[in-house]
């Protein structure tokens, strides 16, 4: 899988930004940016290869990963029920040292 | 008493916002530099730079307001990071910037430099083919950009008021022609009042000038029947009957008695509306059917109720009242007129030539669409617009001239019109038209007329004080206007005397 289909796209949410802001903690080094973000990622992709494939892409060093899947809603319009889309989620630690811009 | 205190604060925190607007300007005068230069008569040029501090305050301000209720996708209300609301809203903020910047920083400008600028100024952009042009500031800053680093620096021309000195206002020499009602007047007034009632009244024997005539006319052109009509009223004198003007109509049925025809041949105008038909000879073969005779009533106790007077007496010293009344006020418009006369001729000043040329445009314009009105063909419009032209540069520059020195006046004698008289003369305007108060009052705040009406408010109040301090010489005066229109009035009355011989005599005839 190519690491552009792994990552889909960042998550820029008001949860998102604050996390990235103070997480550095949970880096456990000294204090310095790093900081956790958010992205959708392919729901197939692993930690590894999304550990793998942002270091890649955003040139950053990963201490840890961690994913969710969001599974998708129930809708119901009229008579035909149906969900949205289920997805999943990584929050992704950088190292102290590493930082990314979102916008 | 609670209320009064909450009252209070309000008053506070608005003197507050006030103060804190001042102080921003102020700062801003003190930011920004202005250099001058001569643009042509009464007209500057001006550069003006805003520093880059003040345009970063004022960003940081703006998006700190705006973050408190930007509604960003992800983020409850106010809750999104500066930097993003930055990005997001960057160009319509850059663009509201630039547009109060400028218009703030030119006001800080004129301020700073001391000038007193007439109108809006004309701001220099450049266009996309790198030619630069003048356009008016609203146009201006929708073009212009905030620039992403450095100075925001443009130049703007104004016009400027000119400078000049009053002449003496005391003892301004002002005519006052000696002019009375007279009787013969008032009779010519009450002629009208009888003339306003005639009544046509069928006679018969042969039709006299000015005669009602019932009649059938068929046009011909070309000897085809154009147009058949019965009993049409015409008039024995010059008529215009289905847009042709038949100017010896008069003559033609002089003599004439009922029953009797003739004919008339008139060669049809160039504005007739059948093409086909310009320029060609028209028949009209005319059958009178009926002849009818104004009939003036006399001046009886009749008509003198029905003017709502009780008897001729009365009549008459109203009437002479009324005419009084009148001519005070022509002879006062004279006067002021005659004011108004010294203060331009003894003004020297120059006028700003972009803002009389616009005017003299405005005034040709007009001119010319009266005259397209009046019916005169485009070609010969356009031969006269140098003489317009000419006449209109003549009337603007004094009119320009009174309107300066007015304003000057006002401001040296500290006239003002407060909102009571504005309102009381839109009042009397709204009695006189028969509308309602706030009706006429949205009519006229929706152009420029309550402007203009105010502007009319404060030159005759100014006049009137000019007036009393005058040196005010009785003259015979015969030949103002006023025994003009007497001497018009008489005439009318002897004319109606003769009418009135007349119909008596037709009275004879018909008894």
């Amino acid at each position: 899988m190519d690491i552009f289909h792994i990552i889909k796209r960042p998550l820029v949410t008001e949860k998102g930004t604050h996390q990235a802001g103070k997480h550095y903690e949970a880096t456990r080094t000294k204090a310095a940016r790093g900081g956790a973000y958010t992205f959708e990622v392919h729901p197939e992709a692993s930690k590894p290869t999304i550990r793998q494939a942002i270091e890649k892409i955003y040139n950053v060093r990963v201490v840890t990963v961690r994913t969710a899947n969001c599974l998708g809603k129930a809708r119901r319009v009229r008579l035909s029920k149906g969900t949205t889309r289920a997805w999943k989620k990584a929050v992704v630690v950088l190292d102290a040292n590493s930082h990314i811009d979102l916008f | 008493m609670v209320d009064e205190q909450t009252g209070l604060e309000e008053a506070q925190t608005s003197l507050d916002e006030g103060d804190e607007e001042l102080d921003d300007k102020a700062k801003l005068k003190e930011a920004i530099d202005v250099s001058m230069e001569d643009a042509g008569t009464l007209r500057k040029k001006l550069t003006i730079t805003v520093p880059r501090d003040a345009i970063d305050e004022r960003l940081r301000d703006q998006f700190a307001e705006l973050r408190r209720d930007a509604q960003v996708p992800g983020f409850r209300k106010g809750k999104a990071p500066l930097v993003l609301v930055e990005k997001r809203f960057g160009g319509e903020v850059g663009d509201q910037l630039v547009a109060q910047l400028v218009s703030s920083s030119y006001l800080a400008a004129v301020e700073k430099v001391d000038i007193k600028p007439l109108g809006d100024p004309l701001v220099w952009i450049e266009s996309e083919g790198g030619d630069t042009n003048l356009v008016s500031i609203d146009k201006a800053v929708l073009d212009m950009k905030l620039p992403a680093e450095g100075a925001l620096e443009f130049s703007c021309e104004v016009e400027l008021k000119p400078e000049f000195t009053l002449p003496e206002l005391d003892d301004i020499p002002v005519e006052n022609p000696k002019v009375s009602i007279s009787d013969d007047d008032v009779q010519g007034e009450i002629d009208r009042l009888r003339s306003m009632r005639g009544r046509y009244v069928p006679v018969d024997g042969k039709i006299e000038k000015d005669d009602l005539v019932v009649a059938d006319v068929v046009m011909k052109v070309g000897g085809e029947v154009v147009k058949e009509e019965e009993n049409v009223q015409l008039a024995a004198r010059p008529q215009v009957y289905s847009n042709i003007s038949i100017e010896n109509l008069g003559e033609v049925l002089e003599g004439k008695k009922a029953d009797d025809s003739v004919t008339v041949k008139v060669t049809i105008g160039d504005d007739y509306s059948n093409l086909a038909h310009r320029g060609q000879e028209a028949e009209f073969a005319i059958t009178v059917r009926d002849v009818k005779r104004i009939e003036i009533p006399p001046l009886d106790d009749e008509l003198i109720e029905m003017a709502g007077f009780d008897n001729e007496a009365e009549m008459r010293e109203q009437f002479k009242e009324a005419l009084e009344a009148r001519l005070d006020s022509v002879i006062k418009r004279g006067m002021r007129g005659q004011i108004g006369k010294y203060l331009t001729e003894k003004t020297e000043m120059e006028l700003p030539t972009g803002m009389s040329q616009r005017q003299i445009d405005r005034v040709v314009a007009r001119r010319k669409v009266e005259l397209l009105q009046a019916g005169m063909p485009e070609a010969e419009v356009d031969k006269h617009t140098d003489e317009l032209r000419a006449k209109a540069t003549e009337e603007t520059v004094t009119e320009l001239k009174l309107f300066f020195i007015m304003e000057k006046i006002a401001e040296d004698m500290e006239i003002d019109v407060a909102d009571e008289e504005l309102n009381g003369a839109i009042a009397s305007i709204a009695g006189q038209q028969g509308m309602r108060f706030d009706r006429v009052r949205d009519q006229l705040s929706k152009g420029e007329g309550l402007v203009s009406l105010y502007l009319q408010l404060r030159d005759d109040k100014i006049l009137d004080v000019l007036l009393t301090k005058a040196k005010i010489t009785e003259v015979e005066g015969p030949k103002t206007k006023k025994p003009a229109k007497a001497a018009a009035g008489g005439k009318k009355a002897k004319k109606k005397t003769a009418k009135k011989a007349k119909s008596a005599d037709s009275d004879i005839e018909s008894t």
